[in-house]
Parts: structure tokens; sequence; C-alpha cells
């Protein structure tokens, strides 16, 4: 039973793996509890998916994929507060054409180069089993960054969910915290590339929260819950990867589906 | 020499992007007094309230308070929303609630100081709610909630407190709690003003009325600014005018507002 837990554990790329898929696991969850309290869901996936150029261009100028992803989701994030300023157009307006221009821009360019097709894979579902030691070192810099500002910004952050209008008469500078918690969102999407990849990382920002949202009144105590089934999703998702031989990045999914249904259907049942 | 007034307004209008929604709105405000805005819906109630917080920009204008212009006081101006302004299924208790308007007392970032909680305290046990201290929001009654916003704003220990349809849908416990309340700041000096469409309420309670509708109709003490000519003005063709004195039929509120046919629970009772 121990060689079982312990037999995948052996190799460095696991452990390694394991380690940066329990710290996105517990990013996603944390920073998706303002997802799931905002209704901010639908522009989790997009700027999952519009970190696709950046990741395009890195990859061109032979750069560290990461950094690219980090500076086409922050012109993204900050595109979609210029557009949406003052009401030009609806803010989920402005996600939805940036979003879309910056992925068929993504796809665009890695269709021009022909060995692409593995990465692309890669990209798009994770492949937590290449993470090199440098970047897990960065994931675990850049997660540390996210999470000690989270706990720093968290009544402010509060606020401003609950009630942006007190938030403003009381003259907090909200347009200020608002592009925060997009940049920490953006790092975090960016982080979570590598795990699950483009096409599932809203998955991890919202489910979790979401289980979590159905078994605590309380904010604090919501997030805790939330980070748990992250990390647990990512754990046991890594293990059923290994073992049944599919995508990682689908297993840590998966995973957290089944924890939200389970609570949701126990919580159904109780009433 | 003349003590100054607590809030000055010179000719302000206010406008969402085009459309102006207040023309040339001047007025003064002594301190301490209880002032009721009436006018028909859309008359711009709400939109006066959100220019004096500094939520919305002035076109023209100026506001005063103290003797300086508006942005100068972090807490001299609490507001006090309608109460379908906020998610109260948002995962906070009430004592959150009430925390937040202690928010800046030192700065944003800081965890609540001793007084804090005491203010926090003091504003739950004058409004009756201290033993809902502890509970979720999200089991409020509708008076319940009033009454949280109430005490948040009395822990904001503001100069000038605007409250926005306080009376609409809250059961006579909560309302007779609000006015004691009320009387409570008045012995502090406190401005108050607030809408309402009980016009019963703004003839008998209030030191001063203030009539608008686009623009300022009327302002003085009900018995003046009630008027049937004034009222003909504010509320054109919603005015009956009978032999024997004056009908009004005030659209209050849209059809589908739910506060029309809120049920107020049993559990708004103060025990």
């Amino acid at each position: 039973m121990i060689e079982f837990f312990l037999q995948p554990l052996s190799y460095s790329f696991m452990q390694r793996g394991l380690l940066a898929g329990m710290m996105v696991g517990v990013l996603c969850a944390v920073l998706g509890t303002y997802v799931v309290l905002r209704g901010m869901a639908f522009l989790g996936d997009a700027l999952a998916h519009a970190i696709l150029p950046g990741v395009a261009v890195a990859y061109l100028m032979g750069g560290n994929l990461l950094l690219g992803a980090l500076v086409a989701a922050a012109v993204v994030a900050l595109g979609i507060g210029y557009f949406s300023k003052n009401g030009a157009i609806k803010e989920d307006t402005a996600i939805g054409i940036l979003f879309s221009a910056a992925l068929s821009l993504g796809v665009a360019m890695i269709s021009s180069i022909r060995s692409f097709a593995v990465d692309l894979s890669h990209i798009l579902f994770g492949n937590v089993l290449g993470v090199s030691p440098s970047d897990l070192l960065l994931t675990f810099a850049l997660g540390a960054i996210v999470l000690l500002t989270v706990v720093l910004l968290y009544r402010p952050f509060m606020v401003l969910s609950f009630d942006p209008v007190l938030a403003a008469t009381l003259r907090l500078p909200t347009v200020l915290l608002q592009n925060i918690m997009m940049m920490l969102l953006a790092v975090t999407v960016v982080i979570s590339l590598q795990t699950v990849g483009v096409g599932l990382a809203a998955a991890m920002l919202v489910t979790p929260a979401a289980a979590a949202y159905m078994l605590t009144r309380r904010l604090s105590t919501m997030m805790i819950i939330s980070a748990l089934i992250g990390a647990l999703s990512s754990l046991i998702g890594l293990f059923l990867s290994y073992y049944l031989n599919i995508v990682s990045g689908s297993a840590i999914v998966l995973t957290a589906t089944v924890f939200f249904l389970i609570i949701f259907l126990v919580k159904k049942g109780k009433r | 020499m003349q003590t100054p007034h607590r809030l000055e307004v010179e000719n302000i209008s206010v406008a969402y992007g085009d459309k102006i929604v207040l023309q040339n709105v001047s007025f003064q405000v002594p301190h301490g007094v209880r002032i009721a805005i009436v006018g028909p819906n859309g008359a711009g109630k709400s939109t006066l309230f959100k220019a004096l917080v500094g939520l919305l920009p002035l076109k023209t204008g100026k506001i005063l308070i103290h003797g300086l212009p508006l942005g100068n006081h972090k807490d001299c101006v609490a507001y006090v929303p309608q109460r379908e302004e906020v998610d109260w299924r948002f995962p906070v208790t009430v004592r959150d609630v009430v925390m937040m308007g202690r928010f800046n007392s030192n700065g944003w970032i800081a965890r609540p100081t001793k007084a804090d909680h005491q203010a926090v305290d003091q504003a739950l046990e004058k409004l009756n709610i201290a033993a809902l201290a502890n509970s979720s929001i999200s089991d409020l009654s509708g008076g319940q909630q009033q009454r949280v916003f109430l005490a948040r704003a009395l822990a904001q220990n503001p100069h000038i407190l605007l409250m926005d349809e306080p009376f609409s849908g809250i059961d006579s416990t909560t309302q007779e709690i609000t006015f004691g309340l009320l009387d409570h700041l008045r012995s502090r000096q406190v401005t108050v003003m607030i809408s309402t469409h009980d016009l019963n309420l703004a003839a008998n309670r209030f030191d001063l009325v203030m009539l608008i509708n686009k623009g300022l109709v009327a302002f003085g003490s009900p018995h003046d600014v009630l008027s049937q000519g004034n009222l003909q003005k504010a509320f054109g063709n919603s005015l009956l005018v009978m032999d024997g004195g004056t009908l009004l039929v005030d659209e209050c509120c849209p059809p589908d507002d739910e506060h029309l046919h809120m049920p107020i629970s049993s559990s708004d009772q103060v025990k």
C-alpha cells in the first residue's frame, strides 16, 4: 500500500510535478474564491486563453514561456479595463473581443511552426511531469507573492467584492485594487499553465471555490476549504494520471469535479 | 460668527454619460438636521446621494463639506444604499459587515484595533442585533439586513449620513429602531438625509423636506414645501387635485419591485 504512494515519488520529475501541482491547486482555489463570488468565471477562462500569443512569442524567441505568458496576461487584463472604462463597452463584451483576438493571434503564430504540435498540446492541457527545477522555483516564488498579497489585502478585497460602493465612499483606491486583483488572477492562470493547461485553468479557478462556497459562510474559511480541495485534487489527480496513464490536467480537474459533485449532492440530500 | 454650514451644494449638475439627471441644484444644510428627500421615480434622488459621496463626477458646480471640497474628509459621509444593491449571499457575518465601516480608521491593511471592535459592538447593541453578530448575512430578514447596514453606518461615525429608501419593505419594528437611531444621531449633531416615498413620514418626522425632480423644486420646512403647487411641479400628472384637498398618487415603485410584496418574517421582531 505504501509502495503504491512511494513508488511514483521515486522519480524526481514526479516529485516536482506533485509540488508544482499542489501549489497551483492552492493558488487557483484561493483566487477562485473571488472569481466565484464576483462572477468572474468568464474572465478567468478568457485570461487563460489569452496568454497563448505570449507563450508563442516566447517560444519563437527562445525565451521563458512563463514570462511570455505573464506579459500577455498583463496586457489583456489591463486592456479589458481600458476598453470597458467609463462604460464605453460592457466588460464582458470587452473580455469576449480581447480573448478571442488573443487566442486567434496565438493559434496563428503557432500554426506557422511545424514542430509545435507537441508543445501545443502541453500548453492546452498541461504537462505537469515536465516541470523543470527552475520552473518549480518560479512557480513557488510567484505563488508565494500571490498568496502573500491575498493575505495582506484580505480586508480591502473583501470590501471591494461585497460592496464596491462602500469601498468607494471609504475612498479606497478601487481602481488600483481592481488592477491588482486582475494581475494576481493573471499570474495564477499563467502558473497553472504547466499543470492543467490553458484549456482547464478556469475549472481549477471555479470548481474548488464553488464546492467550498456550499460548505461555509465565512470568506476566510471558504478560502481555506477551497485551497484544501484544490491541493487534494492535484495530489489525487496526479496519482490517477500516473497509474491510469491519462493526461494529468484532465485527471486533476476531474478529481476536483468529483469533490464538487459529492459536496453538492450531500448538501442537496440534507435539504 | 455664524456657524458654518455642514454641507453646501453649489449649482451642481450630474450626468450619466450624456444624460443629465440633475441640473443646477444648490442648497445649504445646517448641521444636525434631518432631511427627507422626496420626488417621483427617476427624479434623481439616488443620483444626488451618489454625487454627495463622490461616486459620480460633477458636470458643474461644487460640493463643500465643512467648507472644504469633497474628498478631503475620509470618514465624514456615510451612505446606506438600498438593500438590493449588495449580494446578501456573500460569505460574511453580520460582524464582518459592520466592521467594514471601521475600515479607514487605521489604514486599510492594518488589522482592526480594540477601538474598532468597541465601535462595532456599540453599533450592534444600538440596533439590537448583537445576538446576530456571528450569523451569516444570508440568514437575515429584510429588516435585519437594514439594521446591519445602519449599524455599519453608525460604526463609520459619520458627520453626514445619507440613506436611500430605508423605509421601503421593512417592518414597523425596524422603522422605529431606525427613528430611534436618528434621534440618537441628532443628539450628536449628525446631519441625516433620507430619500423616501412615504410622504406622511416626510411631513411628520423630518425637520426639512427637499422636493426634487431632475432639479431642486423646493427645500424648507415640511409645511412650506409640501404645498399643492410644489407637489404639482414635482409629480406632474401623478397628482390628483380634488375639491376637498389634494390626493397624491405616487407611482412609488416599479410593479415588480420586490419590496412591494416582500414577506416580513416573524424573526424580525425584537426579542
